[in-house]
């Protein structure tokens, strides 16, 4: 197995629109982005947030431009080497998608198709699920979780692999204010221990003074701005 | 009735089980071209005119099939020298042709649904081509199990095809549709009335079975 790490995710003139629609949703983005930082794109609904960081994390590929992993050209290099990078930028999806199973197999599941499955990647499942007051959901189906429940869930899920990036769609928007806490506190943590670079949508500025982000983007109509913090 | 049930009980028991393994042969017949038909679709662009040809191919009357089936299989039609006309071998064949496009429009829909939602999930964490497939049919289980329930129904219940190119021939090609066709023809209506309790018996029954497998194994 091929552990590569990647630091750095650059656009470069990044344009994208739908395929057959004609508006461009993504206009001219260039964007540096390092890991071992805590960024937060910000923006109304409908900007383009969720567009450009699938664009970031590599599931949508830009109708114009280039994106720069680690100085390589992405969208240009063959599908193994492709396939080893998009393996270090994860994105969670703003509606948790769920497998239709309970919680622990849920995130197991992640754990086994990447050959990462041990003793102590369970047991860091079990402390990840107590620090978020799940843990007594292990064997509930997924399907019977709330909104907030199931979100963390996915979220638990990405953080076990952990990536050298991490994209988070707007984690917070069904969770409560303690777990907002403890969600912002193992984020905080996972990027001390495990330098994950992590990216995070938001569409209301409550949690950007918790954060203390490194840098802050504002999406406007499909532009990037740099916001200053 | 008891009278009735005495009579027919062997032949009751022949036909039956005639009927259900020409229709359970014609379903996992189909089946396995239906799938991977269907994978191949849902996992393409701009099939949407491909897609409402199969579609329009679900309701497609039986007598119509059965008779372009009997022309193909008559002794003087291209496959006349397989010998297969009237036998149950003949029967297995037409139904699948018949379920085929039900089969491949239903789960054609399910795995549409399921890519759109856990292929990008799939990519997102990192999956493998293979693993991705996996996972598309792991969570599509319910929706095809539902696919082929539909189209086993549709293959036993089915009278067109059976009758044309299995000729209801006693303990040879007679279904239970035929015989319920055969019997109200002569007035034997308390008969065929058996026999449609059979029939609609047997699609409850395949269907309860199945919702329980589904739930015991949380498929």
């Amino acid at each position: 197995m091929i552990i590569m790490k990647v630091d750095s995710i650059k656009l470069r003139d990044v344009w994208f629109r739908y395929r057959g629609l004609s508006n461009w949703v993504i206009r001219e983005v260039n964007l540096d982005i390092y890991r071992d930082r805590i960024i937060v794109i910000r923006g109304p609904n409908g900007s383009g947030k969720t567009t450009l960081m699938k664009i970031i994390s590599l599931l949508y590929r830009p109708s114009r431009g280039f994106i720069y992993v680690d100085d390589v050209d992405y969208w240009n290099i063959n599908g193994r080497d492709r396939y080893n990078i998009k393996r270090e930028i994860v994105y969670v999806h703003e509606k948790p998608i769920l497998l239709r199973d309970n919680v622990m197999n849920n995130i197991i599941y992640v754990l086994k198709i990447r050959n990462q499955l041990s003793e102590r990647s369970v047991e860091e499942v079990r402390d990840l699920l107590k620090r978020f007051m799940l843990e007594n959901l292990e064997n509930r189906r997924a399907q019977e979780l709330s909104a907030g429940q199931a979100q963390l869930i996915s979220i638990v899920r990405a953080l076990v692999l952990h990536p050298s990036f991490l994209l988070l769609d707007e984690p917070v928007s069904n969770l409560d204010r303690e777990r907002r806490k403890s969600l912002i506190e193992v984020l905080r943590e996972y990027r001390e221990n495990y330098k994950t670079g992590l990216i995070i949508s938001l569409h209301e500025d409550t949690l950007l003074k918790d954060l203390e982000p490194d840098e802050v983007y504002r999406v406007k109509d499909g532009s990037v701005l740099i916001d200053t913090i | 009735m008891n009278k009735i049930f005495g009579e027919y009980y062997y032949e009751l028991i022949d036909i039956t089980t005639r009927s259900l393994y020409v229709s359970g042969a014609a379903t996992i017949l189909a089946f396995s071209w239906s799938i991977f038909v269907a994978y191949l679709l849902a996992t393409r662009e701009r099939i949407e005119i491909i897609s409402s040809i199969i579609e329009s191919m679900v309701g497609i009357p039986t007598v119509v099939l059965g008779l372009l089936l009997y022309f193909l299989f008559s002794r003087s039609g291209p496959l006349g020298m397989l010998n297969l006309l009237y036998t149950p071998t003949a029967m297995i064949i037409g139904e699948s042709i018949l379920i085929t496009p039900i089969l491949i429009s239903t789960t054609f829909r399910v795995l549409r649904n399921t890519i759109q939602t856990y292929g990008e999930f799939a990519l997102s964490i990192g999956a493998t081509k293979i693993q991705t497939i996996k996972l598309v049919f792991r969570e599509s289980y319910p929706g095809i199990i539902a696919a082929v329930i539909m189209a086993f129904s549709r293959a036993i219940g089915e009278l067109g095809v059976a009758l044309m190119v299995g000729g209801n021939i006693k303990g040879y090609t007679r279904v239970l549709t035929t015989a319920i066709a055969l019997g109200v023809s002569k007035g034997e209506f308390e008969s065929s009335l058996l026999l449609g309790l059979v029939l609609i018996g047997i699609m409850i029954i395949t269907s309860v079975s199945l919702k329980i497998i589904s739930r015991v194994y949380r498929i």
